[in-house]
C-alpha cells in the first residue's frame, strides 16, 4: 500500500547516486553497470569471464585490443603488421584493473537487496506483499494477468539491456556522465518508450 | 574477500538511495513516465551534472568510451524502456523491491535473467558478428 512516505528531495538522491558512483569506480575500476553484474552472475562462475581469459592469452588480447580500437575509432588498421614488436605497444591498453568474478557481481545484487530492505524497515513499507501493485489489477483485471505482465516486463529489460548494450545505471547514469554519444541517444529512445508505453498502459483512467 | 564485502556494502548503500528517493516505488515510477512529477528525472540529471567532471578527471584511467550508435543501441534502449514501464522496474530497482518485501517483484527478476539468457542465445545464433558491442 502506498503509504505517503516522504521521499528525498532530488538533490539529495543525486548527491547519493554520485557518491555510489564515484565508490563503484574506486572499488572496481570501472564504470558502473548493474546489467553488467547480470550477465555475469549467468555465466559459469568456475570459467571466468571472458576478459579474464584474454588477460591470460596474450596473443588473444593483442587481437581483441585490435579490434576494440578498430571499433571505436574506425581506424583503419594495416593489414600486415610491421616485423618489429615495438609497433604492437603503441596500441592504446586498457588500464590494469583489478577482475571482478561472479561472487563480486552476485554481492552487488544482493547488496542492492539489502539496502531495499533496510530502507523500507525504516520508511515502514518492510513486508510481505503477494498481490502486485493495485494499478496492475485496476488495469489488467485479474492478479494472475499482472504476473504474466511484470514477467513479459522483465524479459524486456533483460534482453534490451544486453542488446542495447547498458541499462538505467549503465547507459542513463554512467554512459551519459562519461560524455558517450551512445550513452545520449539509448538513454533518450529508453525514456521515449518509456513514456510512449505508460501512457499506453498506465495513462488511460481506469 | 574484501571486495566482496565491499561491494555489497556499496550495493546496500545503492539500494538504499535508490528506494528512499522513490525509484523503488511503481506509483513515482509512473509519475515521472506520465510527466507528472520532475523528481526522478532531476535526481538522475543533476548526478549527471556532478559526475561529468569526475569522469573527465579519470577518463585516462578508464578507457575510450563507446561513441558507435548502430540498431542495437536504439532498438535495446525501446524495448528496455518499455520493460521499464511495463514492469515499473529495471534490473537494479527489482532487488531493492524484492528487499522490501514485494513478492511479484520475483517475475521481473525471472524475466530479466530470462531476457538475458535469451538474449546470449539469439546473440550466439543470429548475430554472430559484433559480439564485443555490449559493454564489456
Amino acid at each position: 500500500m502506498s503509504t505517503p512516505v516522504e521521499y528525498w528531495p532530488f538533490w539529495l538522491g543525486a548527491l547519493g547516486l554520485t557518491a555510489v558512483s564515484i565508490a563503484y569506480y574506486a572499488v572496481t575500476k570501472r564504470p558502473l553497470g548493474v546489467s553488467r553484474s547480470y550477465d555475469q552472475v549467468l555465466r559459469d562462475p568456475r570459467s571466468d569471464s571472458d576478459s579474464e581469459r584474454l588477460l591470460s592469452d596474450q596473443a588473444a588480447m593483442e587481437a581483441a585490443l585490435l579490434l576494440a580500437t578498430q571499433e571505436e575509432f574506425g581506424l583503419e588498421i594495416p593489414k600486415e603488421q610491421p616485423p618489429d614488436d615495438e609497433s604492437r605497444l603503441t596500441l592504446p591498453r586498457r588500464p590494469k584493473r583489478p577482475p571482478m568474478y561472479f561472487s563480486h557481481h552476485l554481492s552487488l545484487l544482493l547488496g542492492l537487496l539489502l539496502g531495499g530492505a533496510v530502507s523500507a524497515s525504516i520508511t515502514g513499507e518492510l513486508g510481505l506483499r503477494w498481490a502486485a501493485d493495485a494499478q496492475y489489477v485496476r488495469h489488467l483485471g485479474g492478479s494472475g494477468a499482472a504476473w504474466v505482465v511484470l514477467f513479459l516486463g522483465g524479459l524486456l529489460l533483460g534482453f534490451g539491456a544486453r542488446l542495447g548494450g547498458g541499462c538505467t545505471s549503465g547507459h542513463a547514469l554512467t554512459g551519459t556522465s562519461r560524455l558517450s554519444r551512445t550513452s545520449w541517444v539509448a538513454s533518450f529512445v529508453l525514456f521515449a518508450a518509456g513514456v510512449i508505453t505508460s501512457h499506453l498502459v498506465w495513462g488511460r483512467s481506469p | 574477500m574484501k571486495r566482496i564485502l565491499a561491494l555489497g556494502l556499496l550495493g546496500a548503500c545503492f539500494g538504499y538511495i535508490l528506494h528512499r528517493v522513490g525509484f523503488g516505488n511503481l506509483r513515482e515510477v509512473e509519475r515521472m513516465f506520465l510527466l507528472q512529477s520532475p523528481r526522478l528525472p532531476l535526481t538522475l540529471g543533476m548526478a549527471i551534472a556532478l559526475l561529468i567532471p569526475f569522469y573527465l578527471i579519470i577518463r585516462r584511467k578508464l578507457g575510450p568510451v563507446q561513441q558507435r550508435i548502430t540498431w542495437r543501441t536504439i532498438v535495446g534502449a525501446a524495448l528496455f524502456g518499455t520493460g521499464w514501464a511495463l514492469s515499473g522496474a529495471c534490473p537494479s530497482i527489482v532487488m531493492v523491491q524484492l528487499g522490501t518485501g514485494y513478492v511479484p517483484g520475483l517475475a521481473v527478476l525471472l524475466g530479466i535473467l530470462s531476457g538475458v539468457l535469451l538474449h546470449r542465445q539469439v546473440q550466439q545464433r543470429w548475430l554472430p558478428d559484433e559480439s564485443a558491442s555490449c559493454s564489456e
